[in-house]
């Protein structure tokens, strides 16, 4: 069995009478030592997914289908000291926002002495400091507050406490996101190592197909809650099958050719609100035909990885002309 | 599209913006001795023509931010001019301030915070007019011009919405619409595209380059992204601690760079191929990030793996190749290439 194993989720939101429906049919696995990434806009998805697979679901969550499996455990049945148990342990999280995750008033050795406490551990100081040194970071700053320390150092002291039991699954949410290039290239690098040393599975959620490039094995392509392509990284982004992701390889600069026409997708994510007939991606497809605006595509394999698209077989094709900007040259 | 011996619209002649460090307790310790001012922005000179566009880049603490606020008056310089229509701003008569306010207009990062989220879309464009006492019924069909101009179309049929009701994308075309509608001779945007998703972000950029060459604006484009420079400026200026460390066309320094600040930002930029090795960054880089030494010296030597003694004991000089203005004092030695002074 899987480290981690993802079957068939299903889950809907509730606010007052609408419902919508966050993620459809989620499967995956991954194994130790394994880096997935998942990539996708804004709205399709990803931290929802994350907060599923941490059981972090806010109240008016609901699963209706499929679940979590974490080392044997099934997560949507285990009870809150079970869960509680698992966090840090069996699989910790990552943060977006380094600035926002760490407790302001006390100081970074007592963020580790407090974690370390609720799992019933007392003496970490010598821990502390390996993990500090793991990171790049002198032992030193473990007397400091956060806010003595720079964005990419905060970054870091998160991954090292994510670290501090060693567990098997760790979950990064644009762990990256709004640091300057330099220190992005210390946390990527780190983040590397960590995943080669330590042999954790890693999800690594991020809008920045480069990033995800740079670290992941396998690449799975969130849209409107489903996921609509996945398979190796090299597969995926060499040879995309679906056009979203061909959409996405397009409108992402490369900085080895910087002024390379960029693309827009045309209009927006799908609300989820309501019951879609059809392929989710068809209202913004330039390639869409009846067929996909009538009958939903299920994910299946196709040329080597998994792809929801009725036009897989077409995939050579629609590439070039994807590759093509006035393909995609609809409104703005 | 522009005509490149015109007058610049806004122009840096030696601007430097130093801030007084609040030491706090640190004061009191015996012997810790730490520079008295922050040199945000030290001795920036450029002038920036319309329908051009500038690219600045640098990482937090670079200045860039600083300059931004100097441009649009925030800020003044504490030593040096900033002209505007050749004009020293500092001159200005309260009506010449007023109006150089609506002159120039900014375009903020995230289009989540910046825009009220009680106001209708109408309520947030119309705001500057209001500010400039136009007319109601100029204002509406102002209002109207701004959001087509910014491609929302019909531009009537967004009056009455709120932001909640739009996306990133479309937001962030507000926050477009209400920077134009006074008609401004300037543009500064700071990280436009940086909140919004990948799929939108081009034809955020694409607006913008349009209206600086239709509307004949000059726009300073604030990014740490260098990947995206190459699709919307024309000159770009790597600050490094509040001075230049390379400037000139886009063109040449995006396919060779010569300042090694420049070379290492470039190097450290991921690329979406998953074929491509990782660059290692010297562990100096890294390392020496948080150091400011005081003094004569390359802000740069710190971090440089190519400093050697004169840079940290001289201030380079900036110098010329071609149109490239490079502050590197081993420039001609290691990338092998004639200079004059500049």
């Amino acid at each position: 069995m899987s480290l981690l194993d993802v079957h068939s989720l299903t889950l809907m939101y509730r606010s007052g009478n609408r419902s919508v429906q966050a993620l459809s049919q989620v499967s995956f696995s991954l194994e130790r030592g394994e880096a997935l990434g998942v990539v996708g806009e804004s709205g399709c998805g990803k931290s929802t997914l994350a907060k599923a697979i941490l059981a972090l679901l806010p109240r008016n969550a609901r699963v209706t289908e499929g679940g979590v499996v974490l080392d044997g455990t099934e997560l949507f049945k285990a009870n809150a000291e079970q869960l509680r148990k698992l966090r840090w342990t069996k699989m910790a999280y990552v943060t977006q926002s380094a600035m926002d995750s760490l407790n302001p008033v006390a100081r970074i050795l007592d963020q580790f002495a407090q974690t370390a406490r609720a799992h019933g551990q007392k003496d970490i100081m010598g821990r502390a400091e390996a993990l500090m040194r793991d990171v790049g970071l002198d032992a030193k700053w473990l007397k400091s507050f956060p806010h003595e320390l720079s964005g990419g150092m905060r970054q870091r002291v998160i991954i090292a406490l994510a670290l501090l039991f060693e567990p098997p699954v760790l979950i990064a949410d644009e762990p990256t996101t709004g640091l300057d290039v330099i220190v992005q290239r210390q946390v990527l690098d780190l983040l590397r190592r960590v995943r080669a040393e330590h042999g954790a599975g890693v999800i690594f959620i991020s809008h920045d197909i480069a990033v995800i490039a740079e670290l992941c094995s396998s690449i799975a392509v969130m849209y409107g809650g489903r996921i609509v392509e996945k398979g190796p990284t090299i597969g995926v982004l060499e040879e995309p099958q679906h056009p979203y992701t061909m959409g996405l390889k397009q409108a992402f600069p490369d900085m080895r050719d910087a002024r390379r026409a960029l693309i827009n997708i045309p209009g927006s994510p799908p609300a989820l609100d309501q019951p879609v007939v059809g392929c989710l991606f068809a209202p913004r497809c330039p390639f869409a035909q009846d067929i996909c605006r009538a009958q939903a595509p299920p994910l299946r394999q196709h040329a080597g990885h998994g792809v929801a698209c009725h036009f897989a077989e077409q995939a050579p094709e629609l590439r070039v002309r994807a590759a093509d900007p006035s393909t995609w040259a609809r409104q703005g | 599209m522009s005509e490149r011996n015109e007058m610049p619209v806004v122009e840096f002649a030696k601007v430097c913006k130093f801030f007084r460090r609040h030491r706090g307790m640190g004061e009191l310790i015996p012997g810790a001795k730490t520079p008295d001012h922050v040199r945000a922005l030290d001795d920036i000179s450029f002038g920036l023509e319309r329908g051009r566009v500038l690219g600045l880049v640098g990482e937090s603490g670079s200045g860039k931010s600083t300059l931004a606020n100097v441009l649009v008056g925030l800020e003044a310089p504490t030593s040096g001019k900033m002209l505007f229509q050749g004009r020293d701003i500092a001159t200005f008569s309260r009506p010449e301030k007023r109006s150089f306010h609506g002159q120039v207009q900014m375009v903020f990062q995230d289009p989540y915070a910046s825009l009220n989220p009680r106001f209708t879309i109408r309520q947030t464009i119309e705001e500057p007019l209001i500010i400039h006492s136009y007319r109601r019924q100029e204002r509406t069909r102002l209002v109207i011009e701004a959001l087509e101009r910014s491609e929302l179309r019909p531009g009537a049929a967004f009056l009455d919405r709120y932001p909640h009701e739009l996306s990133g994308g479309q937001r962030q075309r507000v926050a477009i619409a209400r920077a134009i509608v006074l008609g401004p001779s300037v543009l500064v945007a700071d990280e436009p595209v940086s909140m919004l998703d990948v799929s939108v972000r081009a034809g955020i950029l694409r607006l913008l380059r349009s209206l600086i060459d239709r509307l004949g604006m000059a726009l300073v484009f604030i990014t740490h992204d260098l990947s995206l420079i190459g699709q919307i400026c024309d000159e770009l200026m790597i600050l490094y601690r509040g001075k230049v460390a390379e400037f000139g066309p886009v063109g040449p320094i995006l396919d060779r760079p010569l300042h090694p600040y420049t070379q290492q930002l470039m190097a450290a930029v991921p690329v979406p191929d998953p074929r491509s090795r990782p660059v290692e960054l010297p562990a100096q880089l890294m390392n020496a990030a948080g150091i400011v030494e005081e003094g004569p010296r390359c802000n740069f030597a710190p971090r440089c793996i190519h400093a050697v003694d004169i840079c940290r004991n001289t201030i380079p000089a900036p110098r010329r190749i071609g149109e490239i203005e490079v502050a590197c004092h081993r420039v001609e030695e290691l990338e092998g290439v004639a200079t004059k002074e500049k």
